[in-house]
């Protein structure tokens, strides 16, 4: 005799007693899949915030310090780090939108162009709004690691034999002389007499700047430019302190010392050290 | 037993019926069984009760899923997914070669139209033993090209159905029948199987 195949099979259910699983659980798995898919295409315009950050606020007139080819000063100063966060969160998005209830019916190139042009778009209107560059701040400030290890273009001013050193402003020896601890926590006579600024720079305790200009011997430092290390950030002279030492622009910046200025090029480097 | 009423009704309506009355399931069950069993044995070469075991917990699964079912898609789609991804399971633990078992006559139908699909060939012919070696010849393809081919040409499904069973998309639906027929056709040239016809 044929057994019927669908009477036992509903004979199962009933004798073990099974249910349905909730509509709520398939809601919570579908609203966690689309939740994360979100968390990733906005971490991802995080990240392409903060690339677009980075790239603007890349030194382009130190270039020549560094290298005569323009290909190389870019793929030193590339924003590595948060293109690698922007790549992995893109991956992440795709995971997620290929998880979704009707990810699997659109093809490769749609989901991963999708997913990454709302990074893109939502990154761009982060940028826009001077968010990203904050974000970008926030981690140079609070971050050692991100600063010193994984920023690359930090790396450029680890560099006094090639004219670049950045670091904290301690104290003003005299007039003509400051003292700074830099990056790799060397103190650092620097000589500001014949120094330009581009904004006032009132030199307060544990400031970061960065300077351009010529070692000399054993850290002393001649300095031709000073600026903030912030390059977005304005600082004011305070006149309630007047012995608090501060570069202004018209003293500092002439346009006849601006005509002929120039940064000391990278073979002018090589030059000297032969 | 079958009740007038739910053989009229939709496969999505008597979801939404078995959701409150489990009973109604056996109508979904009564529905499916065949087709479903059908496909676990062209899937596989298993024996009928392995079939019947695999096809009962595609059931179960079935039934605790129901909540889970997307009323955007066909019932038949989904219900063909879970016996993929069921069958699928069972195999792979057993680390088992799938093949194709023969079915029934429709079925050596639907393989010589294959056949004549995969070599543009117009003459009509049916004969049992060119089946059995169309059946041989699909069982040297790859998982992958085997699963495309019985989808297409033994359950005949569209490429849209296809794509919500295997959960791909359309374009890797339409490339994946083309190259499996492709391969197919290697194979076939390669056992001399023009020569049978």
């Amino acid at each position: 005799m044929k057994k019927d195949l669908s009477k036992n099979i509903l004979g199962k259910i009933k004798k073990e007693k099974i249910q349905p699983i909730s509509k709520w659980s398939f809601l919570l798995k579908k609203s966690s899949i689309w939740s994360l898919f979100g968390i990733s295409v906005i971490l991802g315009g995080f990240a392409f915030g903060s690339i677009l950050a980075q790239i603007s606020s890349t030194e382009w007139n130190i270039r020549h310090q560094i290298t005569d080819s323009f290909m190389f000063f870019v793929f030193m100063t590339l924003p590595y780090l948060w293109i690698i966060f922007m790549l992995g969160f893109g991956a992440l998005a795709y995971y997620y939108l290929r998880r979704t209830s009707k990810g699997y019916r659109y093809s490769t190139i749609i989901v991963v162009n999708s997913s990454l042009l709302i990074s893109v778009l939502f990154g761009s209107a982060l940028y826009a709004s001077g968010l990203s560059t904050k974000f970008e701040h926030a981690f140079q400030e609070k971050s050692p690691l991100y600063r010193e290890v994984l920023d690359r273009r930090v790396k450029l001013w680890k560099n006094p034999e090639k004219g670049l050193l950045a670091g904290k402003f301690i104290k003003h020896i005299d007039e003509e002389n400051i003292e700074i601890i830099d990056l790799r926590k060397r103190i650092w006579t620097v000589n500001i007499a014949e120094v330009v600024v581009k904004k006032e720079l009132p030199l307060r305790s544990n400031l970061p700047v960065k300077i351009i200009g010529e070692k000399k011997e054993n850290q002393i430092f001649i300095a031709k430019e000073i600026r903030l290390w912030n390059k977005n950030k304005v600082l004011k002279c305070d006149t309630e302190k007047p012995d608090e030492p501060c570069l202004k622009p018209p003293r500092h910046f002439p346009k006849k010392v601006k005509e002929n200025f120039q940064l000391p090029r990278s073979n002018d480097w090589r030059h000297e050290k032969r | 037993m079958v009740n007038p009423d739910f053989s009229q009704k939709t496969d999505e309506e008597l979801v939404v019926l078995t959701l409150q009355d489990q009973d109604v399931f056996y109508y979904l069950i009564k529905r499916y069984e065949q087709k479903l069993l059908n496909y676990i044995l062209r899937l596989s070469s298993t024996s009928r009760e392995n079939a019947e075991d695999i096809l009962q917990e595609v059931f179960i699964k079935i039934y605790k899923n129901l909540n889970g079912f997307d009323r955007d898609l066909k019932f038949s789609s989904w219900a063909y997914r879970i016996t993929h991804n069921e069958t699928m399971s069972h195999f792979r633990k057993k680390q088992t070669k799938l093949k194709i078992t023969s079915i029934d006559d429709e079925e050596n139908n639907n393989l010589i139209n294959l056949l004549k699909s995969s070599l543009d060939i117009q003459k009509e012919f049916s004969t049992k033993e060119i089946a059995k070696k169309v059946r041989e010849i699909i069982d040297l393809l790859t998982s992958k090209y085997r699963e495309i081919l019985v989808l297409r040409y033994l359950e005949e499904k569209d490429y849209q159905e296809i794509s919500d069973i295997l959960k791909i998309p359309m374009g890797t639906v339409a490339t994946l029948v083309s190259r499996a027929k492709k391969r197919f056709k290697i194979e076939a040239t390669k056992n001399h199987l023009d020569e049978l016809i």
